[in-house]
């Protein structure tokens, strides 16, 4: 929506976003203010990869005589840091694994749909005509469909869990980079060098990597990097309405969604995954909102 | 469109006098209003009490119609349209209708309304959704206008328990507006008229002043859908709603803290139970299933987990039903035997089962039970669908459906063939149990109307169940409601809401 | 010739338009029906086979997808939505009862918004570079941040139950229609905040602006009136553009309030595979989309001739 939302506001002051010259391009700026963010981002990632050595328990080892308790309580000689959950679980612990969950969700999502979104684009853009058509109109269609509704009547054909929420957010989001990816291509195909190698027959390969790709690589990372936080939002939203990842497997929005139920009495389970994710949102929209402006040469200066 | 016209006008009327508003609410809270607001999760579906089956749908209609008889809040099974009732023969009985009803435009209800509504549900062409509790009536008739004969096809004990269900709509109006428009205007004989359906919002009903029975209490009604559950426990703490349903343990006790509000329950006729694959997987074999049945510790469910609101069982009933036998009791939770019998199946016992579940049972309850297998050896994965796919698979081939899945069965008639028979005789598409002596029990028990033959019957059942396991009966559940404190208002097994048992405490 | 050509767009996008919905229609008839059909859910537990496909007959359902694919679209020639099977009524009674609030509801978010949004980006845009500016962002993305399920159930906690300010949920008051409104206006905030950014920096680059600043000239009350004029259509059309998004986001606000609208109505009706309310409202929301998009392209080529509609996607 937002990059859709910048082309037009670009193009209506009369100035189209030019494809960008790369991440590296143009004049910089400072990376400092988004920094916490970005340090914030890679310690989540590192809690994902790392949550086996720091979870100081089984995430999913129940204690039904130990149900919710407020954080720092001990039971049976076991500290629960963060508390307990409403299975008597240690929360801390489900808190790391569940980062595991949420940004693979996030993470896998994003890939699959960029480089589905991407390759489709392209293609569409190199043959105009009926493949173009067919392509283009499909985004159309996908698009037009509020993407949440989407996920969720198909959610309740494949089932709920992992591996399908990811399909289905996939299957939801890809056509955000194949228009990104189109239009972005069909603006090269007009260059003049572009042209050229296309008439010395270089090669599909070679024409990709060497003058399409990196010409329009820029503007996609941002889409992905926006798209990433909403992804994780999705996954929440998902398991909000019980069709996210099985139980007892955490992720943070399952924590909050249960957690949600208990604000007032044990108020530890929804705040500190609310928190993560927020924090998790937040930084990514601000790396990605940062990026943005260094490849959009309208808001650089 | 006018709908959004009144809502534009209550949004001007909030933008003008919002503190005015403002000061109502909080003074409202003193009073006891004449109008008792009730949420529900979803609005009602239809208000035609011949169409959709849930209790959205028949907590509200079930006010606005009266049922051919009802039952006491104990449970028994009391006279209410009809008067009377005898027995012709094994498969025919005869009903005396009560004269002094009329519905609410004014018309007297009459054995020809009887007659009419039981030909309607029964009707295939009208494909009713509650066909199913109904299809074992062949015929129905009038013999004066105040006798009423319905015949079965054979002897049927649960038909009692089934015609408290049966509302009784009015011939004249149904026939002449015409379906559609019965269920857009439903006109009953209820203690309460329908007033009017905002769609989505709420549905409202006034009390009927020519009522033949006990009046309603209050003057109206508001039904309202709000689907999440934390909302609803809002709505009663803010004092918007005085009576919620389908709140959870953990929710009913952040109740018990909260003043002028309480927690209400009854232990219900549904029973939460584990059903196993008895034809396909590691549960074909009878002892899996049997170390599946002492590696759950029922009782810590309950009362660590559900709030002592509910009740341990052994048998697939509960005492609410007929059927139930007293001192029907399994081998207790025994972790180490069930690790015997593990070691002794060996790996076939370890391989991966599946467990399904859907959203709408209680989640902590699922986890529990696959963490205490869990802990016993098993290896058991949690498989999730929305409602509907569970029920397919529940009722597909027996080599398609999960090991294991988790339910609470209620048949809404309080009688053991209501559920016994869908879960266990193998003609059955809700069983993949095929036992001969199971089926034989069963279709003696369905097949008279001697009780003690009846319950001699069904103990036997029970005994089966508890021998070779097809399924696990956990607990009886608690329906659990949040109520204002003064509301004089008892929850029942049959899980009804009977506007006219209600009312404010002095 | 601007009227031919602006002619020839606008069929050739109509067609398009209609060829996307279509496919709409069509996609989703599918996966929904991929996904079984409602008949189990509507019969009482315990029904025998007989009863099950004796319904399952009665409603349809029985019936090759084909067939039942050709008979949907017959109907909506004639824009005939169909029946919904849970409730025994015309989709279109549904609809109608529930698209007044959803329209209120998006508008309600708008305004919340807007009225956040873009002050946000006017001390984004004035005061670039400055700490404030930089947490002015980070407050108009922070709301784009926060499940809205949890954010929805705080604020009910915090303005319904312990202030008792609003109504905690529903639509019964006026007043109903605040917290879902900010619930789901935060979710869009940020975008308004960029494009009143963008404006206001464009509006700074301006020679006017420069000549003044050189000349010491206070221009504020010009600036603002060129800043109100020239930023208005761009978040005019910003708004078309974010009405889709509003109403995807609805879904679970609505759920959580327990907000009358077509969301709310969506999620009970996949739940309860009521397919043709789905469809109806899917198709309702593409329609939305589709048209607004179509919209703010115009809206771009009357206020900047020199975009060229043909080009436009």
């Amino acid at each position: 929506m937002t990059s859709r939302t910048t082309q037009l506001l670009a193009s209506m002051l009369g100035r189209q976003v030019e494809p960008s010259s790369g991440l590296s391009g143009g004049r910089q700026r400072s990376w400092r203010p988004v920094l916490p963010f970005i340090i914030i981002f890679v310690g989540f990632c590192l809690m994902a990869v790392l949550a086996p050595v720091l979870a100081p328990a089984d995430p999913d080892a129940q204690n039904l005589l130990g149900r919710l308790r407020p954080p720092g309580t001990d039971v049976r000689g076991e500290t629960f840091w963060l508390g307990s959950d409403e299975l008597g679980r240690d929360l801390l612990s489900r808190i790391i694994y569940g980062a595991r969950v949420s940004l693979f969700v996030a993470l896998l999502s994003v890939l699959i749909s960029s480089v589905l979104g991407t390759v489709l684009g392209i293609v569409a853009a190199l043959n105009r005509g009926v493949v173009e058509m067919l392509i283009m109109r499909l985004v159309d269609i996908v698009l037009s469909i509020p993407a949440i509704l989407l996920a969720i009547i198909t959610v309740a054909v494949l089932g709920p869990g992992l591996q399908n929420v990811i399909i289905v957010l996939a299957f939801t989001r890809w056509p955000r980079y194949a228009r990104v990816a189109y239009g972005q291509t069909l603006g090269l195909v007009g260059q003049p060098y572009v042209a050229f190698a296309r008439h010395l027959d270089v090669g599909t390969p070679r024409l990709l990597t060497r003058h399409i790709l990196p010409n329009i690589i820029g503007p996609l990372v941002v889409v992905a990097t926006l798209e990433f936080g909403l992804m994780v939002l999705f996954e929440s939203g998902l398991s909000f309405l019980g069709l996210g990842v099985q139980p007892p497997t955490a992720s943070w929005g399952s924590i909050l969604s249960t957690g949600r139920n208990y604000v007032s009495t044990a108020w530890w389970i929804a705040t500190f995954p609310g928190v993560c994710l927020f924090l998790l949102i937040l930084s990514v929209n601000l790396i990605g909102d940062h990026l943005r402006d260094r490849i959009d040469p309208r808001s650089r200066g | 469109m006018t709908k959004f016209g009144k809502f534009s006008a209550k949004l001007a009327l909030a933008a003008g006098v919002s503190l005015a508003v403002l000061a109502t609410a909080s003074t409202g809270a003193m009073a006891q209003p004449e109008t008792l607001v009730i949420d529900l999760v979803n609005e009602p579906s239809s208000l035609d009490p011949h169409r959709q089956w849930n209790p959205d749908s028949y907590y509200v209609y079930r006010n606005i119609f009266d049922q051919l008889l009802t039952r006491t809040d104990d449970g028994e099974i009391v006279p209410n349209i009809a008067t009377d009732w005898a027995y012709a023969d094994d498969s025919s009985i005869i009903f005396t209708i009560r004269d002094d009803v009329s519905f609410h435009d004014g018309e007297a209800l009459t054995a020809d309304d009887v007659v009419y509504s039981i030909q309607r549900i029964t009707d295939p062409d009208f494909a009713s959704p509650q066909l199913g509790q109904y299809n074992q009536i062949t015929g129905a008739e009038a013999l004066s206008p105040n006798e009423v004969r319905v015949t079965t096809n054979g002897p049927y004990p649960a038909l009692l328990a089934q015609l408290v269900k049966l509302s009784i709509v009015p011939q004249h109006y149904v026939e002449e507006v015409g379906n559609d428009a019965f269920n857009l205007e439903p006109v009953g004989s209820g203690p309460y008229a329908f007033g009017e359906w905002d769609r989505g919002v709420q549905v409202t009903v006034e009390r009927f002043d020519d009522y033949w029975g006990e009046p309603g209490f209050f003057a109206a009604a508001e039904f309202r859908a709000v689907p999440d559950a934390a909302t609803r426990v809002a709505n009663l703490l803010a004092g918007e709603a005085n009576l919620i349903v389908t709140i959870d343990p953990d929710l009913a006790l952040q109740l018990d803290g909260a003043d002028g509000v309480e927690p209400r329950f009854a232990l219900t006729e549904r029973v939460g139970y584990l059903k196993m694959n008895t034809q396909f997987g590691p549960t074909a074999d009878p002892r899996v299933r049997e170390a599946m049945a002492a590696a759950i510790d029922a009782q810590l469910i309950i009362d660590g987990l559900l709030g002592g609101f509910d009740a341990p069982t052994s048998q697939m009933l509960s005492p609410a039903h007929f059927g139930w036998v007293d001192g029907i009791e399994r081998d207790g939770y025994d972790i180490e035997r069930a690790r015997a019998l593990i070691a002794e199946v060996g790996d076939e016992a370890l391989e991966p089962m599946s467990f399904a579940t859907a959203p709408v049972f209680d989640q902590r309850i699922v986890q529990a039970l696959q963490q205490m297998l869990t802990e016993a050896g098993f290896n058991v994965e949690i498989e999730m669908t929305d409602m509907a796919a569970y029920l397919a698979r529940a009722q597909s081939a027996p080599e398609q459906q999960a090991d294991m899945s988790f339910g609470r069965w209620s048949c809404a008639c309080q009688d053991a063939d209501g559920v016994l028979f869908p879960l266990l005789h193998s003609s059955s598409n809700w069983s993949t149990w095929s036992d001969e002596e199971m089926n034989g029990l069963l279709e003696t028990a369905r097949g008279t109307l001697d009780e003690d033959e009846r319950m001699a019957a069904y103990e036997q059942v029970h005994n089966l169940v508890v021998d070779q396991v097809p399924l696990i009966p956990l607990y009886q559940a608690a329906i659990l409601y949040g109520v204002d404190s003064d509301l004089v208002w008892q929850p029942t097994p049959n899980e009804s809401m009977f506007l006219n048992r209600m009312s404010w405490a002095d | 010739m601007q009227d031919q050509v602006l002619q020839a767009f606008l069929i050739k996008r109509l067609a398009q338009a209609v060829v996307a919905l279509l496919g709409v229609a069509t996609l989703v008839f599918f996966i929904q029906h991929l996904a079984g059909d409602p008949t189990l859910l509507l019969v009482p537990e315990g029904a025998t086979q007989e009863d099950i496909d004796a319904l399952r007959e009665a409603l349809g359902f029985n019936r090759p997808l084909i067939v039942q694919y050709l008979d949907y679209l017959g109907g909506l020639l004639t824009f005939d939505f169909g029946r919904s099977i849970v409730q025994n009524v015309p989709v279109m009674t549904i609809i109608s009862a529930r698209l007044p609030y959803t329209l209120a509801l998006a508008g309600g978010a708008l305004i919340v918004a807007i009225g956040i949004g873009l002050p946000l980006g006017a001390i984004m845009g004035l005061k670039r570079g400055r700490w404030y500016a930089r947490a002015a962002m980070g407050i108009a993305l922070a709301g784009q941040s926060l499940p809205t399920f949890w954010s929805g159930i705080l604020l009910i906690l915090v303005f319904g139950v312990t202030l008792g300010w609003l109504p905690p949920s529903g639509a019964r008051s006026g007043l109903s229609i605040v917290m879902p409104s900010i619930a789901l206006g935060l979710l869009t905030m940020a975008t308004f905040a960029r494009v009143a950014r963008t404006s206001v920096l464009d509006e700074i680059g301006k020679d006017y602006v420069r000549t003044a600043r050189a000349k010491g000239v206070n221009t504020r009350r010009l600036f603002f009136r060129h800043l109100i004029r020239n930023g208005s259509i761009p978040v005019i059309t910003v708004a078309a553009l974010e009405i889709s998004n509003l109403l995807a986001g609805a879904v679970i606000v609505e759920t959580v309030f327990a907000w009358p609208g077509l969301g709310q109505a969506a999620i009970q009706a996949i739940a309860a595979r009521d397919f043709l309310v789905v469809q109806a409202i899917v198709l309702l929301g593409a329609f939305a989309s589709i048209g607004l998009n179509l919209l703010a392209d115009i809206l771009y080529s009357v206020v900047d001739p020199r975009i060229r509609l043909g080009r436009t996607r």
